[in-house]
């Protein structure tokens, strides 16, 4: 069923949003900083009740948001949890998110969970899978989500293409859109010895509605994922190459752990503003 | 097992078993069979990448959920023990909320501490605090309603308490041990022989969590509470031991402080209502 990424709600974002995250809850609401749009951590907001969504609610009556989750495991071969489906379909109507996104990876096998985000093997048949799970979550969703490329430290034995294109044809076959994180690809690169600018140009222009900068650690043998620093040099580098081939699309700077204060991040939001408004200057799309 | 004719779904279960470091089919799991080597890394060190951060996730949930017993314990002491909750109960849930519910099963059977009993209640205390926190947001109970019940009718209400409340009963004295491994209090020592009581875990107006203290006549009439008996049966039940006094008190200090979600009658539970009273509930306007 074709499904257009309008339904979610008609409030549109631009500009370069922050990471909602629960250390700076009362500074927003106390100082109202002028930052576009957050984006919320859906599954902190999974909970039947309580202070979070309380503060969400206050800050959001503030502020355009989007939702970001990691526990759809679109990838899985378990079922769809039908619970968490549920709870998400009834939190975008609380909420109206102007985008609804999560990974493009696995996270439980037969039950079993691993609360992290598991890389696909790159085949037809992982093609398929994941294309029949996201048209199951547009249809009970009602709009159209967002899929994001993960970082990965391993690759499988049975990896048939680059995953540039395989994210593009998952995103090409199932109708969805592409939430592209710039520092992932950009370690997953290094870890996979491939060229970042490349998976970019694999990626179809006209499905990125999203883009994610952040921080990793460089750990000898490969670079980590930990949103827990500034945005590095290449990354940003790589965000330049992004801005080229995609526009000023929202882009969002995520921090997860050793979290710093708001204006830190606020600094980040400023440099990714500039080279946005550099780019919107010399892009006609 | 080819590697090239490793289907998505047997990926997937020699990854998680790998990871988890169980078997399958009565064999350790060879990383090799389905990751590539890397350069600097070979199969297993690259899903050792994996498994750090599971586990280091688990581990972290279990911190944030339990920071008392891990200050009782120190952080490696805890990090050591939470390695191994984390090898016998894998994660069952994609909400983390969820994870470490049987962690104080675990530390009551694990051996080094089965001398310190009071970790085992300290453990329950925090977990009973984390599902409040999340615990569903309910309507302040309004005592006008009960101005609406005909008097004769006072030993057919049932009291529902709300879902972010739970009594607790211990042998120690938890609420001082909880206050000072939380920054709380501040205190050379607790005799852990001092004597224990009864707590209420809750959420009060404004989501301030709380811990209190309760009477012995408060706590059982929460407990019964719980159980759903109707006033007259708690009445009857308690009577003996406690007075009326003190359990219209303790019905006192729980509607005053809004343990209480809701009522309703028993009568219109089971049948007809002879009375023509309308049940009752917070939800309800008031016209």
């Amino acid at each position: 069923m074709p499904i257009s990424s309008d339904d979610v709600c008609s409030e549109q974002i631009s500009g370069v949003g922050i990471g909602l995250r629960s250390k700076h809850y009362e500074y927003i609401l106390e100082h109202q900083p002028d930052i576009p749009w957050f984006e919320a951590l859906t599954d902190n907001y999974m909970g039947e009740g309580g202070q979070p969504l309380d503060y969400l609610e206050k800050i959001r009556h503030l502020y355009p948001m989007t939702f970001h989750g990691v526990g759809l495991s679109l990838g899985s071969t378990d079922p769809l949890d039908k619970y968490y489906l549920k709870r998400l379909k009834d939190r975008i109507s609380q909420f109206q998110p102007s985008l609804v996104s999560d990974h493009l990876c696995w996270t439980s096998f037969d039950g079993i969970h691993g609360n992290d985000l598991f890389p696909m093997p790159y085949t037809e048949e992982a093609i398929k899978h994941l294309v029949e799970r996201i048209d199951q979550v547009q249809n009970f969703l009602g709009h159209k989500i967002l899929i994001e490329n993960v970082s990965s430290y391993l690759s499988f034995q049975v990896d048939a293409m680059s995953e540039g294109v395989f994210l593009s044809e998952v995103a090409m076959r199932a109708d969805c859109d592409i939430l592209c994180d710039v520092n992932n690809i950009y370690v997953s690169a290094i870890n996979h010895d491939l060229d970042p600018i490349a998976y970019l140009g694999d990626l179809p222009a006209e499905r990125i509605k999203e883009m994610h900068l952040a921080g990793f650690e460089d750990q000898g043998t490969h670079l980590l994922d930990t949103h827990g620093s500034s945005v590095h040099e290449p990354v940003w580098e790589l965000y330049q190459q992004a801005l080229t081939l995609f526009g000023g699309i929202p882009t969002l700077i995520e921090w997860d752990t050793n979290i710093p204060e708001f204006e830190v991040l606020k600094q980040e939001q400023r440099k990714a503003s500039d080279l946005m408004n550099s780019y919107k200057r010399e892009f006609k799309r | 097992m080819s590697q090239t004719v490793m289907t998505l779904n047997e990926i997937h279960q020699y990854f998680i078993k790998g990871l988890y470091k169980q078997a399958v089919n009565d064999q350790v799991v060879d990383a090799r069979l389905f990751i590539k080597a890397k350069i600097k890394l070979n199969p297993e060190q690259s899903l050792e990448i994996y498994r750090g951060s599971v586990i280091g996730g688990l581990i972290k949930a279990l911190a944030e959920i339990y920071p008392a017993v891990k200050r009782c314990v120190g952080e490696s002491f805890f990090n050591a023990m939470s390695n191994q909750y984390v090898a016998s109960y894998p994660s069952r849930s994609n909400n983390l909320d969820h994870y470490g519910k049987f962690f104080p099963d675990f530390i009551e059977n694990f051996k080094p501490l089965t001398d310190l009993g009071y970790l085992v209640d300290l453990a329950k205390l925090e977990w009973l605090w984390h599902t409040a926190f999340h615990a569903l947001n309910e309507p302040e109970f309004n005592a006008q309603y009960l101005a609406m019940v005909d008097e004769e009718q006072y030993d057919e209400i049932i009291f529902n308490l709300r879902q972010s409340i739970h009594v607790f009963e211990t042998a120690y004295p938890l609420k001082k041990i909880w206050q000072l491994n939380r920054g709380l209090l501040k205190l050379d020592r607790i005799d852990l022989n001092e004597g224990g009581g009864y707590l209420i875990v809750w959420r009060a107006k404004n989501f301030e969590m709380r811990i209190d203290l309760l009477q012995e006549h408060e706590y059982v009439l929460l407990c019964e509470m719980k159980k759903g008996l109707s006033l007259g049966a708690i009445f009857e039940k308690m009577m003996p031991k406690f007075n009326s006094e003190q359990i219209n008190s303790g019905l006192s200090t729980a509607v005053k402080n809004s343990w209480i979600s809701s009522f309703h009658l028993s009568s219109l539970l089971s049948g007809p209502n002879p009375s023509g009273v309308k049940a009752l509930d917070t939800n309800d306007d008031i016209r």
